[in-house]
């Protein structure tokens, strides 16, 4: 790790003071640390300042709260499960699979394949991250995050040494 | 991640305080055909699989079915699970994998007209809470878009660090070993995201 300044050429924290406050932050500073820190941001307003600028845009960052999970979920799942084991059992499912199918085949007829085609082209399999809507590329990053572990992490890089 | 406030990680959930089945066992014995321990893998990943469906197709309801159809997948798949990676990024990666494809079948069916273009739906904006005041309910959308913004203008690996972060509640050793990077390379990431976010928020 670089030899680290204690404090910039203007006087305020560097950048390893910085990273203490994301770390103190964020719950992830061991506990001598944590007490040092805890005791600096008690005598040092512009310390105290920093952090706080630091939680408000850590604060501000907010998805949608998830609904809470829907009573019956996994007793409706298990009920999905077994009827796809024993199909002559459970008509109903076997029932919303035709109607999928039929519905597939109506669009099919409906549109054409080469229209089909073009849409499937058109709705981004090789469109830029720009063209991909907000929920698309969430999920774009959170496939590529939960990727990294087979893919072999994204390796290390020049930007990630400390 | 907030200071005094236990992980909510699924690495984590595994307590000491007894001694529950490991998700590999479970999911060795799901690939058996076992139910039990489906319905046992169910009720320790549901809550954050169907959060993360949420957050990606946008509305509950969606969520529920997209949830539903990633477990019964993991049930046909399980005996594809390679013990090298962790099965809850395994189980995450169905779910993202499975959102995308609704997504985009959303996005081939909007075109074709066979369904109409409800913004509010597309938005995937809708609170939690159905009855909440139209004023706070429009100021939480305007936050959730310029959180899109903002973790859109990252780099990629940016991203990908903040997302596990902050919106799974991951630790850093959780972060590095989903990822497979050092905690080092976590703590890095994090940091310049924080500093570009930091620096975005100065510029409006």
């Amino acid at each position: 790790m670089a030899a680290a300044r204690t404090r910039g050429a203007n006087g305020e924290p560097d950048e390893v003071t910085e990273r203490q406050l994301m770390r103190w932050l964020h719950g992830e500073l061991p506990a001598a640390e944590r007490a040092s820190l805890a005791a600096r941001l008690e005598v040092d307003p512009r310390l105290a300042a920093r952090l706080a600028r630091l939680r408000a845009v850590w604060d501000e960052l907010e998805l949608p709260a998830a609904a809470p999970i829907p009573s019956g979920f996994r007793r409706e799942l298990l009920a999905r499960l077994e009827g796809r084991r024993r199909p002559g059992m459970a008509p109903g499912f076997r029932s919303f699979t035709w109607a999928r199918a039929a519905s597939a085949l109506a669009l099919l007829a409906g549109i054409g394949m080469g229209s089909l085609a073009t849409a499937l082209v058109g709705a981004g399999t090789s469109q830029g991250p720009e063209e991909l809507t907000a929920e698309e590329s969430l999920a774009d990053d959170y496939w590529t995050a939960f990727r990294g572990a087979d893919a072999g992490g994204a390796g290390w890089s020049e930007e990630d040494e400390p | 991640m907030v200071p005094g406030v236990p992980q909510t990680g699924v690495l984590t959930t595994i307590a000491a305080s007894e001694p529950a089945e490991s998700d590999e066992d479970l999911l060795r014995k799901v690939a058996a055909g076992d139910t039990a321990a489906f319905s046992g893998l169910v009720e320790r990943h549901q809550g954050r699989l169907l959060r993360v469906c949420e957050r990606l197709l946008g509305n509950a309801e969606d969520a529920r079915d997209a949830a539903q159809e990633v477990f019964l997948r993991v049930f046909r798949k399980a005996s594809e699970f390679e013990p090298r990676a962790e099965v809850f990024t395994w189980l995450y990666r169905i779910a993202t994998n499975h959102c995308l494809n609704r997504l985009r079948r959303r996005k081939i069916l909007r075109f074709v007209g066979l369904v109409g273009d409800d913004a509010e739906r597309e938005g995937g904006l809708d609170p939690a809470d159905p009855g909440a005041d139209p004023a706070r309910a429009l100021a939480a959308r305007r936050r959730w878009q310029a959180t899109r913004k903002a973790i859109a203008g990252l780099p990629a690996n940016q991203r990908a660090v903040l997302i596990l972060a902050k919106f799974e509640g991951l630790s850093y050793r959780q972060i590095s070993q989903v990822l497979a990077i050092t905690e080092g390379a976590v703590e890095s990431r994090l940091f310049r995201a924080m500093r570009r976010l930091q620096s975005q928020a100065k510029d409006h």
